[in-house]
């Protein structure tokens, strides 16, 4: 994993897919805060339709009462009830406020005497009954209250504040402006409650605010919507909707929310899927080099076995005529003079040299001879007759061989090419252990393969080696020729099988024999 | 989507917006004949002035109330006896608009009645002065 260089550009194609399903998300939020806003612009423009409805039903009212036929209906009823909330409604302004506020009150008609009667304040054209001040003065009345009848429309009010007592008039206008103001503020007030909405207010031709039904801010965190009321009665008044954001602010916030788990998911998903594709990838590239190795060596093998074993045939025929002229030199040519032992050791070496050669000779062919047939054997027996073949020479090196093999597991193989390659790892386990050990061969069934364990306690092959002990005569020992476990490697992979080895310098060396397990790797021994 | 559809279902859920008629389409609708309308137009003077004499009389109590009960509100006698003769007062207006109501009924053939009752009886379901305690539409 050291070359990082592979995983940049999916890396890249990655980010820019993440970006554009960011800013596609981006985008769809923003269509979706316009058709809420859009929604609530619809709706804020019903209520608004609504109340200039409202307006205009409730404000015909007032004047009904001068119109003919005008049929009396509760709602007239109603607006003279509104004359007396007015009242009420002054009184307690004037009960509350100082001299100098109720001077400043935009009341163009008014009056403030004191305990003597005499004028503390004046303002218009004040015309006040004898009868009323005289009442007030005395303190026979708390109150002086004349409502507007069909003679005289103003409306007067008279009251005690302290040790002084104020008169005050409301003309026609001044009464139907409080009378409009006061039903429209009602309306708002009523429509707010029902409709559940945030405020609304009415602003006059010059932008003041006219009436509200909240005091509160109008605007902070609300959806607000300002239009002309265009109503029959308030000419030039415009109206302002506040709605609550609240839901839409909700629905705003968990579609960013799970849009952002799926931005996070999507991240994870993404890394997680660049890492498995190119940790395949590499897997793939390093099977197919591993494999393309092991052929080019096969390969290798088999051209050189095919060399080998025809140069072996073409020596054996002139090695056994040099053999067959040896023996007659040691039987019949030996001389008799003192030159006998040293003709006697030189036929000797020369014997020696040649059984040296034809057991190369023999081992070549034997290991080349793929036609001999493919017969069911028990594997505990086949690994147990090697053993026994070898057991004297694991004897002399003080190694203990021990058979773990199932005696019930079956393979098909060529027995004898088996036993060969058998043989020749047992042997080099045995050569790589000076100081005595043991080797232990097991089998066992996976995946339809019979995998047979060939473990020793030697010295183990340093990493370096590895790639190179089933290469023809590589050996790391003295009097190897660097055979042994080239053929090994050609008989396993002519019964369709596979050599791994695993070592660790110190601690051992183990072969993994894999032979296909035909039909049942285990049977019954019967 | 979800969200937008539960939006709009909230919209749809959300309190209707009943708009009453207008007192002059409901008028209009009447088709009263010349006769009739002098004869409601009596009938209207004649009770007019007498509910309107009840204001002067309400406000006066009740403004009268309001200070007995802020200086003096020891004094229960007098305040029941103000709340005694507001509810008078009120139910006064309330009969005298009854009667008007018979009075006009009685002018109208049966289907102005029917129309004029049915105009009460909406300006009753608006409920003008739902907050109110002396609203003439409950």
């Amino acid at each position: 994993m050291g070359d990082k260089r592979p995983y940049i550009f999916p890396s890249i194609l990655f980010i820019i897919f993440f970006i554009l399903i960011a800013i596609t998300g981006f985008f769809q939020f923003r269509v979706i805060q316009k058709n809420i806003d859009a929604l609530l612009k619809g709706e804020a423009d019903i209520i608004i339709r609504h109340i200039k409805r409202e307006i205009d039903v409730n404000l015909e009212y007032l004047n009904l009462f001068d119109l003919s036929p005008s049929i009396i209906t509760p709602n007239h009823l109603n607006v003279l009830v509104y004359d007396e909330e007015i009242v009420e409604e002054i009184y307690t302004l004037l009960k509350t406020a100082s001299i100098d506020e109720i001077s400043r009150m935009p009341f163009s008609d008014m009056l403030l005497l004191d305990a003597k009667g005499k004028v503390l304040l004046k303002k218009g054209n004040v015309k006040l009954n004898p009868s009323h001040k005289k009442r007030l003065l005395s303190g026979k009345d708390e109150v002086i209250v004349k409502m507007p009848n069909d003679l005289d429309k103003s409306l007067l009010i008279g009251t005690r504040l302290s040790e002084k007592y104020l008169f005050f008039w409301l003309n026609d206008d001044e009464l139907e402006a409080l009378r409009k103001r006061h039903i429209v503020k009602e309306i708002l007030g009523r429509e707010e409650k029902r409709l559940n909405i945030e405020g609304i207010t009415i602003y006059d031709e010059k932008g003041k605010q006219y009436a509200s039904s909240t005091a509160g801010d109008m605007y902070l965190g609300k959806f607000v919507v300002r239009k002309p009321l265009e109503s029959n009665f308030l000419k030039g008044f415009s109206i302002e909707v506040s709605l609550s954001r609240n839901l839409t602010n909700n629905i705003l916030k968990r579609t960013t929310i799970n849009f952002i788990i799926i931005l996070v998911f999507l991240v994870i998903l993404g890394a997680l899927s660049t890492y498995v594709i190119f940790y395949l990838e590499r897997r793939y590239a390093d099977r197919m080099k591993n494999m393309e190795k092991e052929l080019a060596m096969k390969e290798r093998l088999v051209s050189l076995g095919r060399l080998a074993s025809g140069m072996a045939h073409e020596i054996r025929n002139p090695l056994n005529a040099v053999s067959i002229s040896v023996q007659r030199l040691k039987r019949e040519f030996m001389p008799e003079d003192e030159n006998k032992h040293e003709y006697q050791r030189f036929i000797d070496i020369i014997r020696d040299e040649l059984s040296r050669i034809n057991r190369i000779v023999e081992n070549f062919l034997f290991s080349t001879r793929s036609q001999a047939p493919f017969l069911n054997e028990n594997l505990y027996t086949v690994v147990d007759e090697v053993l026994i073949v070898i057991k004297e020479k694991a004897k002399e090196q003080g190694v203990e061989l021990i058979n773990n093999v199932d005696g019930v597991l079956f393979a098909e193989i060529q027995k004898e090419r088996f036993k060969q390659a058998l043989y020749n790892i047992v042997l080099n386990g045995i050569e790589s252990m000076d100081n005595g050990g043991h080797i232990e061969v097991s089998a066992k069934v996976a995946d339809n393969m019979i995998e047979i364990a060939i473990h020793d306690t030697g010295h183990g092959i340093k990493a370096g080696d590895m790639e190179k002990i089933f290469e023809y005569y590589y050996t790391s020992k003295d009097k190897g020729m660097g055979l042994g476990l080239p053929i090994s490697y050609m008989i396993i992979k002519d019964h369709g099988g596979d050599i791994k080895v695993e070592s660790e310098p110190g601690k051992g060396t183990t072969f993994r024999l894999s032979l296909p397990a035909k039909e049942a790797g285990k049977r019954l021994n019967v | 989507m979800t969200y937008i559809i539960a939006l709009l279902l909230f919209l749809l859920f959300a309190p209707p917006l009943v708009a009453q008629d207008a007192y002059s389409d409901f008028e209009r609708g009447l088709h009263l004949s010349d006769e009739q309308k002098a004869k409601v137009q009596d009938i209207k003077r004649k009770y007019i002035n007498e509910i309107r004499s009840t204001k002067e009389e309400s406000v006066k109590k009740r403004l009268e109330l309001r200070e007995i009960s802020r200086n003096q509100p020891g004094n229960t006698e007098r305040i029941e006896r103000l709340q005694n003769e507001i509810s008078n007062i009120e139910r006064t207006r309330e009969n005298l608009f009854n009667q008007y109501r018979g009075e006009v009924s009685r002018a109208l053939n049966e289907e102005q009645r029917e129309k004029y009752n049915n105009f009460c009886t909406s300006e009753k379901r608006r409920k003008m002065r739902p907050m109110g305690l002396r609203g003439y539409g409950r």
